[in-house]
């Protein structure tokens, strides 16, 4: 089943022509990774999907795109994130207690008391973090190390139960075994979720991906199975980008 | 050879300071009583204590920066935050920076041409405060804004990623974030208002009687000081008088610190 889907996306910065004309059908229950060398629009068109641009002043998006077939542009922006999360590539938990951090998108739509505890143990489960973390709930989130500080914002926002989580270069900041930690925690919340990953590792592509989706240019050049796109990619940027 | 006279430079300045207190403590201390904090004063101040002037001076701070603070920290997170950026955010800050260099006396002067006159408060420490309040709202919309600025992009976007509301961004992220820069300007503007005196004195009057209400005129301890000093009054009281403003100055300047340093611990 398709969750998302993306209809001739475009997006201007100001005079500059970032993503031009982007078609891509992300399915439930799945990875979708975004590959592509620096500025080619793959983030771009990731903060599309939950109109991270309407925070920009001067960036302007044309084109389709629905969530579960209802036009994202036809909700309010806040009802449409609360269904789409997104975890940045540094993490950036909020100067607050990690309960406080997990609890901030619950509590914003009145969510208190036992329902909230609650949540907040839930999703840091969820996240492969309640183990570490379940006896100072309430230290400050800026004292855990930078593994951990990622998986609390990913437990941020499964606190919102997404049906799409965005991922934009999630381990870039990260050692090899916090990378390791994430990557098991996208192979779990796939069986519920759609995950889509934006990352510049092919290594984290092949191991975490079903679908790859190759962007040059502000264009989507090559999408398929990572065997496919990976080991015989088809268009030339495809080639030349995995050549480097 | 530069290393030594800049050093002696710095020294120079550390000497004046510590000169100054130096003064303060040794001329005033003496005067510095439980007795002469909280009784009435005597004879136009010649004897007896301050009580007044402290309760004067509490008033007139208190209400200037509980009316410039929301003011002042609203137009910065409305500048900062909503604004987009144009000639009408242009035009405000340049305004806001014209208005942080007009000399205390000038707003001493509006002050009393609307508040004391053209209202009718007559002098009041209602109408000291709002004067007041409208010459420290520069350094607060200032101070707020830098702070504002200086709160990283990526905890706004994690805020707004969640489903908050521009408003839910601001209040419960930007400005909790900001607030170690919010209360160095609070600080900042609460010095310079507590120490201001040819504004009060045109606005709040320089009766010597206890205030028991905001309608009330009253003296604060600038004014006191000033008046004492300049009408040779009690030396002592003068210099116990400026003792009081510069521990109580400092003394909120250290509160604010440890709550920031707890805050960030």
């Amino acid at each position: 089943m398709i969750k998302v889907k993306a209809e001739d996306v475009h997006v201007h910065y100001g005079q500059t022509h970032v993503l031009k004309g982007v078609s891509l059908a992300i399915p439930d229950r799945s990875v979708t990774a975004l590959i592509g060398p620096s500025g080619c629009g793959k983030s771009t068109f990731l903060r599309a999907l939950n109109r991270m641009h309407d925070l920009v002043h001067g960036a302007r998006v044309r084109g389709k795109i629905q969530l579960g077939g209802q036009d994202i542009y036809a909700m309010p922006p806040e009802e449409l994130r609360c269904r789409v999360g997104m975890v940045f590539q540094r993490p950036n938990p909020f100067a607050m207690s990690i309960f406080a951090n997990v609890a901030f998108g619950p509590s914003l739509f009145g969510i208190r008391g036992g329902e909230l505890d609650r949540i907040v143990r839930d999703s840091l489960r969820r996240a492969a973090l309640w183990e570490e973390v379940r006896n100072r709930l309430h230290a400050d989130a800026r004292a855990l190390s930078g593994g951990q500080q990622q998986r609390l914002c990913i437990a941020r926002a499964l606190a919102m139960e997404p049906d799409v989580l965005l991922m934009d270069e999630p381990c870039s900041a990260l050692d090899p075994a916090s990378t390791q930690a994430i990557e098991d925690l996208t192979e779990s919340l796939k069986r519920e979720i759609a995950i889509v990953l934006v990352t510049h590792s092919m290594g984290q592509a092949r191991r975490t991906a079903d679908q790859v989706a190759v962007f040059h240019a502000g264009r989507l050049v090559e999408t398929g199975p990572p065997g496919q796109v990976l080991d015989r990619p088809t268009a030339p940027e495809t080639v030349e980008f995995l050549a480097q | 050879m530069m290393r030594a006279v800049l050093s002696g430079l710095a020294l120079l300045v550390a000497g004046v300071l510590v000169g100054l207190a130096g003064l303060l403590v040794a001329r005033g201390a003496g005067g510095l009583t439980g007795e002469f904090l909280l009784s009435m004063p005597a004879r136009a101040g010649r004897e007896g204590g301050i009580l007044p002037v402290i309760v004067a001076t509490l008033w007139l701070t208190g209400g200037a920066l509980a009316a410039a603070l929301p003011l002042g920290i609203g137009t910065a997170a409305y500048l900062q935050e909503y604004a987009a950026p144009g000639k009408l955010v242009g035009i405000l800050r340049t305004l806001t920076e014209a208005l942080a260099g007009v000399p205390s006396i000038l707003f001493g002067l509006f002050g009393f041409s609307l508040f004391v006159i053209r209202l009718e408060w007559g002098w009041s420490l209602a109408a000291g405060s709002a004067t007041l309040a409208l010459m420290v709202l520069p350094t607060i919309i200032r101070t707020a804004e830098e702070a504002i600025a200086a709160v990283p992009r990526e905890l706004r976007e994690a805020a707004a990623a969640l489903g908050a509301t521009r408003w839910e961004v601001t209040r419960r992220v930007v400005l909790r974030h900001a607030l170690p820069g919010l209360l160095t300007g609070a600080i900042l503007a609460l010095g310079r208002a507590a120490g201001e005196t040819a504004a009060v004195l045109l606005t709040a009057g320089s009766h010597l009687g206890l205030p028991t209400s905001p309608t009330d005129p009253g003296r604060s301890m600038a004014v006191h000081l000033y008046i004492l000093a300049t009408e040779g009054l009690s030396e002592s009281r003068t210099y116990a008088t400026a003792l009081v403003l510069l521990l109580a100055v400092l003394g909120v300047n250290l509160l604010a610190n440890l709550i920031l340093a707890r805050w960030r611990r």
